[in-house]
């Protein structure tokens, strides 16, 4: 549910079912929906009203605020951030290079409109959409539910980390570019050149992650010294 | 191949050519009349303030119908922009869930950027465009159906105006055991691919389903024994090679 908040496949304000029914519909125990809810409410992303028109209603900002990632961030090792990548490595390369053999006209032109919608993004949370939908619309095109669950799963964990307020306009422009070229391979069927530009996009964002991790761990060093 | 041969070879292309045609053909039937069954709910005057509460009449038929149908995920009326009063996005679609069957619920808030946007699909705005019916997929409906389904669409008319689709999104899995089965008695390896080039469903591990032909058979004839195209509107072509 988390993933389907962040991704806008529910909408804001919308009400969940009453917990019996939900839990009955999801096949868990009420007990473990009442925790999952408890945890989405602490993340943000679900209120509770009480009263007479009370429930559980989804609350997704287009705006999140970076704290819970810069934390995230600040928590997570290098060693695990290497793992997301190994990760990426093998889904998003993969991906990119089954989407250059099979994409159909229409993911094309969604993916480029994907890199298109980057480069113009005015804020955060509308990078943050963008590029995590350019990844998801790579994965569709391979016509592969499995790889799109995957990819789905990695956006959740790692886009709001890597779109963080200190990330230089140097640095945006290049991921703008990197998506250019994973699109271009795709656009030309070009499965070789698909694959390496994904795996160099990768490896690009795992050395931006890592600095802004060391960055971050370096703050706190100096703050706690003080 | 002696023209006795080919002949034969001919002969049981065409048969494969009307099993899968009369296949893909059932599929316009329930669709046709759900079609009609929506265009005979809506008045023409009141095309542009339709209420949710003025279609609901046709829910039931269309749960009663889904029941009826396995192969069948998930079907329902699709309404075009200026149709529903106050929404430029509109679905009265019910899906088959483990849980049972249930009315979709997608984000159509128009001023949401993750919107459901189904206008400019090649479903959609292709079955508006020819005013027929429209095959599309297998593709992963993401924000929709949520897996691989295969979309049929058909267009809703009330008089001469398109007020939207009646849709229907089939189970990839049945469609895919559906067209082998008609074409096992072929007299080599044969293939049914999209004007895309996409391979839909072939009778030989010589190409997989979702992959993309080098070049479509209708642009290079020369490599195949025989090779023709599907009922018009599914835009599918059948092919047939020499055994590898």
């Amino acid at each position: 549910m988390t993933e389907a908040i962040h991704l806008g496949l529910l909408a804001d304000g919308e009400q969940l079912p009453p917990e019996t029914e939900f839990a009955h519909q999801l096949g868990v125990a009420t007990m473990t929906l009442r925790d999952s809810i408890s945890t989405l409410r602490d993340r943000g992303l679900v209120e509770t009203r009480r009263g007479r028109n009370g429930g559980t209603f989804i609350k997704r900002s287009l705006e999140p605020a970076p704290e819970p990632d810069l934390e995230r961030l600040a928590r997570i090792s290098v060693a695990a951030l290497r793992d997301l990548a190994d990760e990426q490595l093998a889904i998003t390369g993969l991906s990119a290079r089954l989407a250059a053999q099979r994409a159909a006209p229409q993911s094309v032109r969604r993916i480029l409109g994907m890199v298109d919608q980057i480069s113009t993004a005015a804020s955060r949370g509308a990078r943050i959409k963008a590029d995590s939908r350019f990844h998801i619309e790579v994965a569709i095109a391979t016509r592969s539910e499995r790889l799109v669950r995957r990819e789905v799963a990695l956006q959740a964990e790692t886009v709001g980390m890597l779109w963080l307020p200190h990330l230089e306009g140097a640095e945006a422009s290049e991921i703008v570019t990197e998506h250019h070229e994973i699109a271009e391979a795709i656009a030309a069927e070009e499965a070789e050149a698909a694959q390496h530009a994904a795996e160099r996009h990768v490896r690009a964002n795992l050395r931006r992650l890592t600095t802004a991790h060391l960055r971050l761990i370096e703050d706190d060093t100096l703050e706690e010294a003080r | 191949m002696t023209d006795v041969g080919m002949t034969a070879v001919n002969e049981a292309f065409g048969r494969a050519l009307d099993a899968v045609n009369a296949y893909l053909n059932h599929w316009l039937e329930p669709l046709g009349l759900l079609a009609d069954e929506v265009s005979a709910a809506i008045e023409p005057a009141s095309v542009g303030s339709l209420r949710d509460e003025d279609l609901a009449g046709l829910a039931e038929g269309m749960i009663r119908q889904l029941e009826a149908s396995p192969d069948v995920i998930g079907h329902g009326f699709v309404a075009a922009p200026d149709v529903m009063s106050g929404l430029e996005h509109y679905l009265l679609w019910f899906q088959r869930r483990t849980n049972g069957i249930r009315r979709l619920k997608l984000n159509l808030s128009a001023t949401d950027p993750d919107l459901y946007d189904y206008l400019d699909t090649d479903w959609f705005a292709g079955a508006r465009r020819r005013v027929g019916p429209v095959l599309y997929g297998p593709y992963v409906d993401y924000a929709g159906a949520d897996f691989l389904v295969l979309t049929i669409a058909v267009p809703v008319m009330v008089g001469e105006r398109f007020v939207g689709v009646a849709g229907a999104d089939l189970d990839p899995d049945a469609v895919e055991s559906a067209l082998v089965m008609r074409l096992r008695n072929l007299p080599g390896d044969a293939v049914i691919v999209t004007e895309d080039r996409s391979v839909v469903a072939s009778g030989s591990a010589r190409w997989m389903p979702g992959e993309r032909l080098a070049a479509h058979p209708s642009s290079e004839p020369d490599g195949w024994l025989a090779q023709a195209a599907l009922a018009p509107w599914s835009g599918w072509s059948l092919a047939l090679a020499a055994p590898a």
